[in-house]
């Protein structure tokens, strides 16, 4: 995670760079080129993707790795849901806002319909409106450009700033953004599921469990639901390998499902 | 498992209203406008909001003429980019900015900018030149009243 975000944010931009560009936006931008567009829907997605390449490649290597392996992506690479959850742990549990009531998979689902399709459908474009991946950028170079600090005190930059605020920093696992909101994590769940015969997932072992719930309480992404024994629900699970990590039986793993 | 799907239709649609929310969001201050840098072309006017205190018009330029040393400025307006990067790499050998002053822009490139004006009140030009010899390359005529915000 600490080296996604040295890689992808300022100051260093490792990777953007590689692209000519400074962050997650122009080239890099990994959200815009699947937008439908008013002006043509096959038209605006060659344009898309010819604008913003690297984005697009990478989003197709990241579902690529992802039916294989699991959402590796998000849970140990992406430098903005890294950041969101690192900058989460350093705040007292008490002050955190408990999102799991939401049914996740469902409530991402609608609002990726209005990302996809609201400017095609005249709704309007919600695109960088609230991107966690032009705020948080934004905010690690901030100190060092003053064209990030012009854009972190307009009322979009604020309301933005909110928005990953109750989403992320405040949330608990700090991945509410990223469970809720987020358009690749939309995709990359999707690719998960598809891949689930095939690739390594987090799994439970059922003679195992003994349905303590020990692993639900830590799940960053409110993933695993406990009724006698622990179940994952592979649309919304990354495997960060915590519930691994606290499981006192042992009983939950990282592999294939059906072997 | 009706109440099931009842809930899972309920929490669709929730996710639907916040998109829609999100996506009719706008405020006073801030603004996008996307024009294409091209010699010799009348430009289309950008219409910006009414809003008297200080505006920022974040502003995507894409570069579709040959000059590759180019100056955007506009009277009453600081002009910032996000570039270029706090820390540059090796190989990273494209573009050089300075101000509103770009070197190195290829063809096909975007420029993001940041336009803001404090309290500025009538309307305004955008003149983008060529810094080889000083030419105008274009001028893109500011104007107040309904905003043409389409998101790039």
């Amino acid at each position: 995670m600490l080296l996604g975000i040295a890689l992808f944010l300022s100051p260093l931009s490792v990777i953007p760079q590689a692209a000519g560009e400074v962050n997650m936006c122009g080239a890099v931008c990994p959200r815009m080129f699947f937008i439908l567009s008013p002006k043509g829907i096959a038209s605006g997605f060659v344009d898309g993707v010819r604008a913003a390449w690297f984005g697009s490649a990478l989003v197709g290597l990241i579902l690529i790795v992802t039916l294989f392996f699991g959402r590796l992506w998000c849970s140990h690479v992406c430098p903005i849901g890294g950041a969101s959850e690192l900058l989460s742990r350093g705040i007292p549990e008490r002050l955190k806002i408990n999102f799991s009531i939401i049914n996740a998979p469902a409530f991402r689902y609608g609002y990726f319909i209005v990302f996809v399709a609201g400017a095609f459908l005249g709704i309007g474009s919600i695109a960088c409106k609230f991107c966690n991946f032009r705020v948080i950028p934004f905010l690690a170079g901030a100190p060092f450009v003053p064209a990030y600090r012009t854009y972190l005190t307009t009322s979009m930059g604020i309301a933005g700033l909110v928005t990953i605020g109750l989403s992320g920093f405040l949330a608990k696992g700090g991945r509410a953004y990223c469970n809720l909101l987020c358009p690749i994590g939309v995709l990359d769940s999707l690719s998960n599921r598809l891949g689930l015969t095939f690739g390594k997932r987090m799994k439970v072992d059922k003679d195992k469990c003994i349905g303590c719930g020990e692993c639900k309480k830590i799940c960053p992404t409110w993933s695993i639901s406990v009724s006698e024994k622990a179940e994952i629900d592979q649309l919304s699970c990354m495997p960060c390998r915590i519930c691994e990590s606290k499981c006192p039986k042992e009983a939950i793993s990282y592999g294939k499902i059906k072997e | 498992m009706h109440a099931g799907y009842l809930k899972t239709a309920l929490f669709v649609l929730a996710g639907i209203f916040t998109g829609v929310m999100f996506a009719g969001f706008k405020v006073q201050d801030y603004q996008h406008a996307s024009i294409v840098i091209s010699k010799g072309e009348a430009a289309k006017p950008l219409y910006v909001s009414d809003y008297s205190g200080r505006q920022v018009i974040a502003l995507s330029a894409k570069n579709l003429q040959g000059a590759k040393d180019i100056e955007i400025k506009m009277d009453g307006t600081v002009i910032q980019s996000w570039y270029p990067p706090v820390v540059k790499m090796p190989y990273n050998k494209r573009m050089d900015v300075e101000g509103g002053r770009f070197r190195g822009v290829d063809f096909g490139k975007r420029l993001p900018l940041y336009l803001i004006a404090d309290n500025r009140k009538g309307c305004g030009e955008i003149e983008i030149v060529d810094l080889s010899d000083g030419s105008l390359i274009q001028r893109v005529h500011v104007m107040r009243g309904d905003s043409n915000d389409r998101h790039h």
